[in-house]
């Protein structure tokens, strides 16, 4: 592209430093000597896909290979899409500035529902046809992956190649597949065949799904010798496991500023809502010295003067203390603060607060997710009252005011009484405060609550349960909003109309391929975010296909239902999550992995916390 | 203690970062090159860096100035931009480190260049513009209020240049008492004669009241 018409489009749209490129340590090759060329594509903006970790792994995994050349690419926003078409300008990737219409991969990562529109948003920018079967055999090859590829039905219809689990290695082993084909002059079609061979990828065409007349599923038949099922990969050795030595720094602040350090991959918990807790099982951990020296060696390469030890649990690595004393050694000394995520209430002891305070005092969080021990339960949210009083305590002697609590409406089995628990528990937080003699005087306490909507989702034990309808959601705000009774208490709370549509693709099929594309082409796209979401035009979009988006929401899903994904096995089996969902209904909790293991299936891998020491097998 | 004054460039592609994420920038950037700054000793201990004038999103410069503290007095002076240059994203140029002559609060006027994709008759509009008696702008005050303000006798001098295009070369008030942006003056006149036309607007220098540069 011509550097002046560049700096020209630049410089008539808003926040133009998120299309430049040039951040430190971001990679710059020769083209005349590379071999492939991998667009990594985040469906939103600059911002928030620069703070995702997965495509700083991926981007350094890529990029370590001379052969290859692995650039990003963003969403522009409307401003930037309307120079870039006024201006001939085809959508491109941020190094380069070349358009990706010609690269020889299209990766987009699926990290929420919302997005999709968004892939489609940016395959027509860069001018490549929305649909595979549309693709000739001179068009990039799309692939995808990420949390959504569990269940992304709703995009078979675009993606040739989604890659299932983690991708270190098996995206590198469909690239030298690729090369490999390519240097034999075969076809994309037998490079597909191919591809579907490999542990891991999930090539959707080789799929026929049929269907029974009430709309469910009743086959999903595997063609040209694609395996019945496709297992997700993980990395079994997280010491072993690539992690990049540098990040891009970017020149612009993005949401999450700071260096982050992976501690370890899966949660112990088994909380039935959260897919996360399920789909990246089993839990394997990072030694702290690998830990430790990570760490250092981004802090090195990045300037950031903050890292943040990222995980589903940080509390549950078992080695938090031995790991956080190596590191404040020489955080302290470089000013570096540390910052620890996704703290657990129940083992949240005062020597840890201690020893993240001592660098620099963040926030502090917790999820208890529901308002009463009842409904906790039921999600196996395995906290009680007591615990969360006490960790608030702990914070608030150490010299914490404010507390966000997060909780979710909409669960199985709630009532009016587990909405009002929610204000009630907030209020007793408020009280407590006021309680304690020696609380850091001079201080209005605040506590913030924050209310999603729950999402049933594939591979976990709510993946048969029915969303509440957006009238409910809205019922049951109002209810929270009158029961809050202290003005001490901030009361945040999730769009209906987002959580509605992202409960529709969470569980969808290939039937709403149709209502995708006609969506986007009626305009919409950033539907993740409030401003630029058009439910009008959704609704619009189903009833042209004539496709009721209330099949996918709100019936109960026979446990002998065939599920959209049933041919994807993330190694949680079905039986399982049967186990589970009825256990959820009797308000019986589960142990953690660490405590027993109830048999999820995730111990086929033969790593991780299955095959830790543990008091009894289920 | 040892004060420092960095002089650099922030031009091509770099000019659309903001000051704040300039700032920012600066910060990771002392850090990367491991030099020894000196920190606050407040409650929240922050790189201690201060700059001169922020330059507008947009805008390229090829005299920017940046004060920070080194807590080593015996670190040489001459190492110090080869070490920012090497971990410094695209755009910027490091190219000189010096102990500060005169206060920041020393500067008083900016030199800038102003480039017009036009060398047409928008020359001699853009003379007679800025050679009115009145140039009347707007500017928000920090209130949120609309102001309008005469911006003819804060143009200490400008001179113009025709070739392909239409070069202004314009010093204005710049600093704690008094700064008018070039852009203010500009946009006004292109939006009373030519709305589409392109301009690039370069700093090109930092004066004090003697119309000398700031060192």
């Amino acid at each position: 592209m011509d550097n002046n018409l560049f700096e020209k489009m630049l410089s008539r749209v808003q926040k133009p430093g998120r299309y430049c490129g040039g951040e430190i340590n971001s990679v710059v090759k020769d083209k005349s000597k590379v071999s492939v060329r991998f667009a990594f594509c985040f469906p939103d903006t600059y911002e928030i896909g620069m703070s995702h970790l997965g495509i700083k792994i991926l981007y350094s995994v890529f990029n370590e290979r001379q052969d290859i050349w692995c650039e990003r690419v963003f969403a522009p926003l409307d401003d930037m899409a309307r120079e870039m078409k006024e201006n001939g300008v085809p959508l491109f990737a941020l190094e380069s500035r070349d358009s990706i219409r010609d690269f020889d991969f299209i990766g987009f990562t699926l990290q929420y529902e919302l997005s999709y529109t968004n892939v489609l948003y940016m395959l027509d920018l860069a001018g490549v046809p929305l649909r595979s079967a549309d693709r000739g055999e001179d068009a990039p090859i799309v692939v995808a992956g990420g949390p959504c590829a569990c269940n992304a039905e709703p995009l078979a219809d675009f993606i040739d190649i989604f890659f299932l689990g983690e991708g270190e290695k098996v995206d590198l082993e469909v690239i030298d597949l690729y090369k490999k084909c390519r240097e034999q002059g075969k076809s994309k079609k037998e490079f597909l065949d191919g591809a579907a061979k490999i542990e891991g990828v999930y090539v959707p065409s080789l799929y026929e799904v049929s269907y029974n007349a009430d709309g469910t599923v009743s086959a999903i038949t595997p063609l040209c010798g694609a395996p019945a099922t496709v297992k997700k990969r993980i990395e079994n050795d997280m010491d072993k496991a690539y992690y990049p030595e540098k990040f891009i720094v970017p020149s612009v602040e993005i949401v999450h500023d700071r260096a982050v350090e992976e501690i370890f991959r899966g949660c112990i918990r088994g909380c039935r809502f959260c897919q996360a807790g399920y789909i990246y099982r089993p839990v394997r951990e990072k030694s702290p010295d690998v830990i430790n020296r990570q760490a250092r060696s981004l802090i090195k390469s990045t300037g950031y003067d903050e890292i943040s030890l990222s995980s589903l649990s940080t509390s549950d690595y078992r080695r938090l203390e031995e790991l956080l004393i190596k590191m404040l050694s020489w955080c302290e000394d470089e000013k570096v603060s540390l910052s620890l995520p996704s703290l657990r209430i129940d083992n949240f002891s005062e020597e840890l607060l201690e020893k993240v305070s001592s660098v620099r005092k963040s926030g502090l969080t917790f999820a208890p997710e529901a308002g009463t021990q009842r409904l906790r339960d039921v999600i196996n949210k395995n906290i009680t009252e007591e615990e969360i009083m006490r960790s608030c305590a702990t914070a608030f002697r150490g010299g914490y005011s404010a507390v966000k609590l997060y909780f979710m409406m909409g669960l199985p089995t709630e009532t009016d009484e587990d909405i009002v628990g929610i204000a009630e528990l907030a209020g007793r937080i408020v009280d407590l405060y006021y309680s304690l003699p020696d609380r850091k005087k001079g201080m209005a306490v605040s506590v913030t609550v924050s209310v999603a909507n729950f999402v049933p989702k594939p591979f976990t034990p709510f993946e048969f349960e029915p969303q509440i309808s957006r009238e409910e959601m809205l019922r049951r705000q109002a209810l929270l909003k009158e029961s809050i009774k202290s003005r001490k208490i901030i009361f945040n709370y999730h769009e209906n109309r987002t959580s509605f549509l992202e409960g529709v693709f969470a569980r969808g099929d290939r039937r709403l391929a149709d209502v995708v594309e006609r969506a986007y082409k009626s305009g919409c796209r950033f539907d993740g975010w409030d401003e630029f979401f058009d439910l009008d035009k959704w609704l619009a979009a189903f009833s042209a296909c004539g496709v009721d988006p209330l099949f996918y929401t709100a019936r109960t899903r026979d446990y002998g239902e065939k599920a959209p994904w049933s041919h994807l096995d993330y190694a949680i089996s079905r039986d399982f999550l049967i186990r589970e969902n009825k256990k959820a209904h009797e308000g019986k909790t589960t142990p953690n992995c660490r405590e027993q293991c109830s048999l999820c299936g995730a111990n086929t891998f033969g790593e991780g916390v299955c095959f830790e020491k543990r008091k009894t097998v289920l | 203690m040892k004060n420092v004054r960095l002089f650099y460039k922030k031009e091509g592609l770099a000019r659309f970062v903001s000051h704040l994420d300039t700032m920012r920038c600066m910060t990771r950037l002392m850090r990367r090159a491991e030099l020894p700054v000196w920190y606050t000793e407040g409650f929240n201990p922050h790189l201690y860096i201060t700059f001169a004038m922020p330059l507008s999103l947009g805008m390229s410069s090829v005299y920017e100035i940046a004060d920070i503290r080194l807590n080593d007095d015996n670190t040489p002076l001459d190492g110090i931009c080869g070490r920012l240059n090497e971990n410094c994203p695209d755009g910027y140029f490091f190219f000189a480190a010096k102990e500060p002559v005169k206060k920041l609060s020393e500067l008083k006027f900016a030199k800038y260049r102003v480039e017009l994709e036009d060398g047409g008759e928008l020359c001699s509009l853009l003379e007679k513009f800025l050679s009115a008696d009145e140039i009347t702008l707007e500017k928000k005050t920090k209130r949120g209020e609309i102001k309008t303000f005469n911006a003819a006798p804060d143009i200490a001098e400008f001179s113009l240049e025709k070739r392909e295009g239409t070069t202004l070369y314009i010093t204005l008030p710049a600093g704690n008492d008094k700064t008018v942006k070039p852009e203010l003056i500009v946009n006004k006149f292109l939006l009373e004669n030519k709305p589409e036309c392109y301009c690039k607007i370069t700093r090109t220098m930092l004066l004090d009241g003697d119309m000398m540069p700031l060192e």
